[in-house]
């Protein structure tokens, strides 16, 4: 396999996790290992046992010596047993804390980092992957030591038990030891075909999930109804499951190869270790007894020789999770602020924030989503920016807020380059409503304010702004929990469904809950009626004083209240002024307003009315 | 949009693995619910049984004899090693040894053991394929029931709950369950019938002579009390695993509430990764890590005391299970020591109790894993065998019906479960073919359930509404549908491929799907798709997947629309994301669509009413106002508002 850069080493991983696991649960790793000292002890008292009994009973003993040797032997194995099974339940007890402080420590890190961070498509996956692999799979506590404590008791197994051979020809060992090898090379082609082929049905595995769970769910269910995609959706669940099956029979396929590979390799070794103990036997150097013992040990030997091979096949496995693992917090950590400065504005001060020569390129892309654009944002100033789907909206919204940082170019704060300031620190002065925002399955309450001491007054007046007030009273009337409701339609009971425009409505009130200088509003308006979004309007003025703002709309309205309009095509500002102005000058601005409003102007809208389906003019 | 559909995939695939994960904690398989007090109420239903055995023979008729056959092989197996290296022991023990036999014993011992092995393999392999594939399509079946179920039902936290519980329980509980049950129940009896015939020659051997330890051992008393210590040792390790299988469903019930929520809160911060805008800018870190904390510490807590029951009984019943052991041991060399048997035969009998005491163990836990699973049957059943209210209606959807229609609203009342003011009250309205409806109003005024009461998603609970005066709900359902081409306010695109969403088909008419996004003003965007109608849509499956913008996914949910070509087209604020020259032209291009059907649109945007020959005005659950634009203006009602609001600005 390619070493990717910075790769850390297997052993580096695995010493790496080890010292996270004794740091962490001390208790889990100490049990691990006085679990190596009694499974070895387990393996040697199996062994012994027997042949004592043999021994014994061919010696024609006392039935006091056969008590004795049983009470020793047999309550020794018994109370280790006992102890092995008590650690087996006790270790969930402990890893649990573990794994969950694990899984908490990503999602903290995840909600910390750099938005620009997760902002990827297959964030989530990564994510997912490795919250299941720490909570579920238990790959990193359990999966890990067992691997671990495996090897070495394997190892101090073997050494033993070599010791014990003495007796013997240790060639004898040498069929077992040919064999393990041979077992360990078929299983690493197997495993080879594993990683290479894998991806290929976990991709089913998905679609599969996502068929039978994804297109079921209510949200869903209205589409899958009126388009009546029952039929299509059962045809596509069993073409894939026929290619999965297939994948399953080759996988079988080789489990099956594998464990032939090791039962021919064991028929040889236990048929070679049975001769030869036979012909000892026979020969006289050998009495019953300790046939019993040697083919206990010789077996007891293979085993260990099997799971030096598995262990060391798991530790592998281990150390790639772990590096995955070191992987994920080093890209979420990736131009952390930690070293940059504070940002701090006096109470009341609204910034001058200056795009200067800004272009920004998304990671992969061909041509610059933001070309070459210097705006200057002046304190206080309401701003609308309008464009054609695409012109490059929401990216400019999402350098202003810092969620990325331009490509070439330089954003000043008060003439400083932002650069300087955490973006923590820089965020903490916007609110706003993002485009694509929802809400999140937690209460009214907390999806108001997200956790942020708010006054009652403050509360009741944002949502009064947003013209929520009514709907929330209602709902503490007829509802039980009032603000406290949750939303999760499906998943929770009695959970609350507000339609798209009131679902707006409290995005909006939370934007103008918090209090900050700087206020960005992208597409508030698009799911709310037309009085609302006329009473908004009104508004604007009282609650966008003090502040800069920063409107996008596809309803050109909103362009009035605003002191300066600026228009984007392609990533550039290509027109900016006043309503007047622009209307005047008769460009873009003009034309997309008239494409608006011509149905609203009495002698246009008859006329159009009676045209019904001529095209726009381009 | 499609994210949303992404965040239920992944809560479902995390909660099955709370399960799984249970599932190996308590380090028993085949583990059922407790023992319902109310058994008789329940019913040990044989129906269901012989309904299951049914299914599954038609699902793969393989699958029962390939059981059998490895229970069977999985019995006879062991006794292959118990019974040749027994009788090698005794021959090298005995002076009169001929290493030559021996060495034959010894390679068949080998041999056999290899061959066997090998089959059992075999077997169990292909049923592992033959199980997982009916495992998959018991998955489908169950989706299949939800795809085509009430759209009511579907925002039921029980029936979603019953759902993903019977696609949790793999090969454990169920339908699928079964056979493996009937394996265990089989090759228990299997090794019983080999194991008593041994037990019979381990009690039949007597040791020579009638005194002290002998006379003890061969008396009948020994037998009975080592018989007794067996059923001991066997029935106290099925209560225990019965006791901790109670405790585990206990704790199962309520541990997995806290999880499930932490990881649907976790879907919308990490899989709608859009949102950790909102949780940067307002600061919400601390407060929905609080959050975490508080479910897993919940989850931590709850499951405590049941990991440390489990592990008072596991060490109990292994304390019991390997004491017993060595009194086997002790009473089988006791009656070697007294010459009952050579030395060989001590292994052959340990070997043979240690089997004995795993077959009875595998008889009761069978049975009682059989009779619990009645219950998991049922849900299975009774989940299927839910009604669908929209399943009721029969007449079909003629032709006639198709090319001439009205609908009607009759005195319409409907409210959502749970709530207590109706959404729609006293309803009355008729709209017919050619007739297009525009729909305005505040937000929450009824609008969208409305059309979701015409597209039959929801059925009334007073007044009805017709179709050519014929109740809706007595036509065929499937065929009802068909008569809409709809776009809802919150439409759905997949992660398929690009045509197949626009078609909602995998065989579809390329051409055709191309002049619907054509139509939909799609065009620019598809011209930039390398891979054309089979562009992977979203990132989700592949690398390559395109994502879509909230304007872009919009105008496919159109274009699916239009590819539909329903007699009656349904518009629920189709453009809301669009930009005014996008929108403009859409509007012109519907207007061309709907040309000789009916259509009823809804929006904020007033201007689309100019292409409506009716427009009806919600408030509150009532049609306020009906009429065409011109005299609502002069009626100067809510319509008069809400146009001057929003004219104002364009005049």
């Amino acid at each position: 396999m390619k070493k990717k850069e910075n790769e850390h080493g297997a052993l580096e991983n695995l010493l790496y996790w080890l010292r996270i696991l004794c740091r962490e649960c001390p208790g889990l790793v100490w049990l691990y290992g006085i679990g190596v000292a009694v499974s070895v002890a387990i393996s040697l008292l199996g062994v012994y046992m027997p042949s004592v009994l043999v021994a014994d009973i061919t010696r024609g003993d006392k039935a006091e010596r056969i008590f004795l040797d049983l009470a020793l032997l047999g309550g020794g194995l018994v109370l280790l047993y006992l102890f092995s099974r008590w650690a087996e339940k006790t270790r969930p007890l402990l890893s649990k804390r573990m794994e969950h402080g694990q899984a908490l420590r990503l999602a903290g890190l995840s909600l910390d980092a750099n938005y620009g961070n997760i902002e990827r498509a297959d964030f989530p996956t990564d994510y997912f992957n490795l919250v299941d692999r720490h909570l579920w799979m238990r790959e990193y506590t359990t999966n890990f030591l067992d691997a671990v404590a495996s090897s070495a008791s394997a190892v101090v197994g073997m050494i033993l038990y070599v010791g014990m051979l003495s007796g013997l020809s240790l060639w004898i060992l040498l069929p077992v030891i040919a064999g393990t090898a041979v077992n360990y090379a078929v299983g690493i082609r197997c495993n080879r075909w594993d990683a290479a082929n894998r991806h290929k049905w976990l991709i089913l595995d998905h679609k599969m999930v996502y068929l039978s769970r994804s297109t079921s769910t209510y949200e869903a269910s209205k589409d899958v109804h009126i388009y009546w995609m029952p039929p299509w959706l059962r045809k596509k669940f069993d073409a894939e499951l026929k290619l999965r099956l297939k994948y399953t029979a080759r996988m079988q396929a080789n489990y099956f190869l594998e464990a032939a590979a090791g039962g021919l390799t064991q028929m040889i070794w236990e048929g070679a270790a049975y001769l030869y103990l036979i012909w000892m036997v026979c020969e006289g150097r050998l009495d019953a007894a300790g046939f019993v013992l040697y083919f206990g040990v010789i077996t007891g030997f293979a085993v260990w020789c099997r799971s030096i091979v598995s262990g060391m096949r798991a530790m592998h496995k281990s150390a790639s999770y772990v590096e995955e693992h070191r992987r994920f917090v080093e890209s979420l950590k990736k131009g952390a602020d930690e070293d940059k400065e504070e940002l701090v504005l006096p109470q009341g001060h609204v910034p001058e924030i200056v795009f200067e020569n800004v272009s920004f390129w998304y990671a992969g892309a061909e041509a610059p989503t933001i070309k070459n654009l210097s705006v200057t944002m002046k304190p206080g100033e309401n701003i609308a920016l309008v464009g054609l789907n695409g012109a490059g909206k929401t990216t400019f919204v999402k350098l202003l807020c810092g969620f990325y940082d331009p490509t070439e170019g330089r954003i000043l704060v008060d003439g400083q380059d932002r650069s300087r300031y955490s973006k923590k620190s820089w965020l903490a002065y916007f609110s706003g409503v993002f485009q694509d925002a929802e809400l999140l399955p937690l209460s009214l309450r907390e999806n108001l304010t997200l956790g942020e001491e708010v006054e009652q007054e403050r509360l009741q007046e944002s949502l009064r702004m947003a013209d929520l007030e009514e709907k929330v009273q209602k709902l503490a009337a007829t509802m039980e929990k009032g603000m406290d409701a949750m939303f999760g339609m499906g998943s929770y009971e009695d959970a609350v469904d507000l339609s798209g425009g009131e679902k707006q409505k409290l995005l909006l009130a939370r934007a103008l809950c918090k209090r900050a200088p700087l206020l960005v509003l992208d597409e508030p308006t698009a799911a709310l009626d037309p009085i609302v979004e006329s009473q908004l309007y009104e508004r604007y003025r009282r609650f966008s004083e003090g502040r800069t703002t920063l409107f996008i709309s596809h309803r050109l309205a909103s362009t009035r209240f605003c002191d300066r309009i600026l228009l984007m095509e392609e990533g550039q500002a290509v027109e900016t002024g006043t309503h007047e102005e622009l209307l005047a000058a008769g460009g873009k601005y003009a034309w997309m307003f008239q494409v608006q409003s011509r149905y609203y102007q009495k002698k246009e809208a008859q006329k159009l009315a009676g045209l019904e389906g001529e095209e726009v003019e381009a | 949009m499609s994210r949303k559909v992404d965040k239920k995939t992944k809560n479902s695939k995390n909660s099955s693995q709370v399960n799984q994960d249970n599932q190996g904690d308590m380090n028993s398989k085949d583990k059922s619910k407790r023992r319902r007090s109310d058994k008789n109420e329940k019913g040990y239903s044989w129906t269901n049984v012989t309904r299951t055995v049914r299914y599954l023979a038609k699902d793969s008729p393989g699958l029962f004899p390939l059981t059998l056959a490895a229970a069977a092989i999985d019995a006879v197996y062991p006794y292959i090693g118990i019974l040749l290296s027994a009788s090698i022991l005794t021959e090298l023990a005995s002076p009169e040894r001929d290493m030559e036999h021996l060495f034959f014993l010894a390679l068949l011992l080998v041999g056999l053991n290899f061959v066997g092995r090998r089959l059992l393999d075999f077997t169990w392999q292909l049923l592992d394929v033959v199980k997982y594939g009916v495992l998959k399509r018991i998955e489908r079946v169950v989706a299949e029931k939800a795809w085509k179920m009430d759209y009511a039902m579907s925002a039921d936290p029980e029936i979603n709950e019953t759902k993903h519980r019977i696609t949790r329980w793999h090969y454990n509980r169920g339908v699928l369950a079964l056979p493996g049950q009937l394996a265990t129940v089989f090759r228990a009896i299997v090794t019983l019938g080999i194991s008593v015939a041994l037990v019979a020659e381990l009690f039949g051997t007597k040791a020579p002579g009638n005194e002290g330890l002998a006379g003890f051992l061969n008396h009948w008393s020994a037998s009975l009390l080592f018989l007794a210590l067996l059923g001991f040792s066997i029935g106290f390790g099925i209560f225990c695993s019965a006791r901790i299988e109670r405790k585990y469903l206990e704790r199962d019930k309520i541990a997995e509430k806290p999880i499930n929520q932490m990881m649907n809160l976790m879907s919308s911060c990490f899989e709608e990764y859009q949102n950790g805008k909102d949780i940067r800018m307002f600061r919400a870190k601390d407060m929905i890590f609080e959050r975490f904390q508080s479910q897993s510490r919940a989850y931590l807590q709850e499951i405590g005391p049941g990991f440390r029951y489990e592990r008072r009984m596991t060490c109990l019943s292994e304390l019991v299970s390997r004491v017993f052991n060595m009194l086997v041991y002790l009473f089988v060399g006791l009656k070697a020591l007294c010459g009952a048997f050579g030395v060989g035969s001590i292994l052959k009998y340990t070997g043979m109790v240690t089997q004995l005491g795993s077959a009875v163990t595998w008889l009761g836990e069978g049975i009682r894993d059989f009779l619990q699973n009645f219950e998991y049957v049922k849900i299975f059943f009774d989940y299927l065998d839910m009604p669908n209210a929209t399943a009721e209606g029969t007449m079909p959807v003629t032709k006639e019906i198709r090319e001439n229609y009205e609908f009607e609203f009759r005195n319409v009342t409907f409210s959502y479960p749970g709530t207590e003011t109706p959404s729609l009250q006293g309803i009355n309205c008729r709209f017919r073919k050619g007739e297009k409806i525009a729909i305005v109003g505040r937000n929450g005024s009824g609008k969208t359930t409305f059309i979701k009461l015409l597209c039959r998603l929801c059925d009334p609970q007073e007044g009805e509404i017709l179709l050519n005066g014929v109740d809706i709900r007595k036509y065929q359902y499937e065929e009802y549908l068909s008569l809409f081409s709809t776009v809802f306010q919150d439409y759905q695109i997949f992660a398929f491929e690009l045509g197949e969403n626009v078609a909602a088909e995998s065989d579809y008419d390329p051409e055709k799907v191309k002049e619907a996004l054509e139509n939909a003003g799609f065009g620019e965007r598809f011209k930039t798709m390398g891979d054309g109608l089979h562009t992977q849509l979203f990132k989700r499956f592949s690398e390559d997947g395109v994502e879509l913008s909230g304007g872009e996914s919009q105008k496919v949910a159109i274009a699916r629309c239009l590819y539909k070509d329903a007699p009656y087209v349904v518009l629920d604020e189709p453009t809301a994301a669009l930009d005014p020259v996008a929108e403009a032209d859409i509007y012109q291009r519907m207007n061309q669509f709907t040309r000789d059907k009916g259509a009823i649109y809804i929006s904020h945007r007033l201007s689309s009413c100019h292409f409506c020959s009716r427009i009806m005005v919600f408030e509150e659950g009532r049609i306020a106002e009906q009429g065409s634009h011109e005299e609502l203006l002069a009626a100067g009602g809510l319509y008069r508002r809400l146009w001057d609001a929003q004219a104002q600005y364009y005049a």
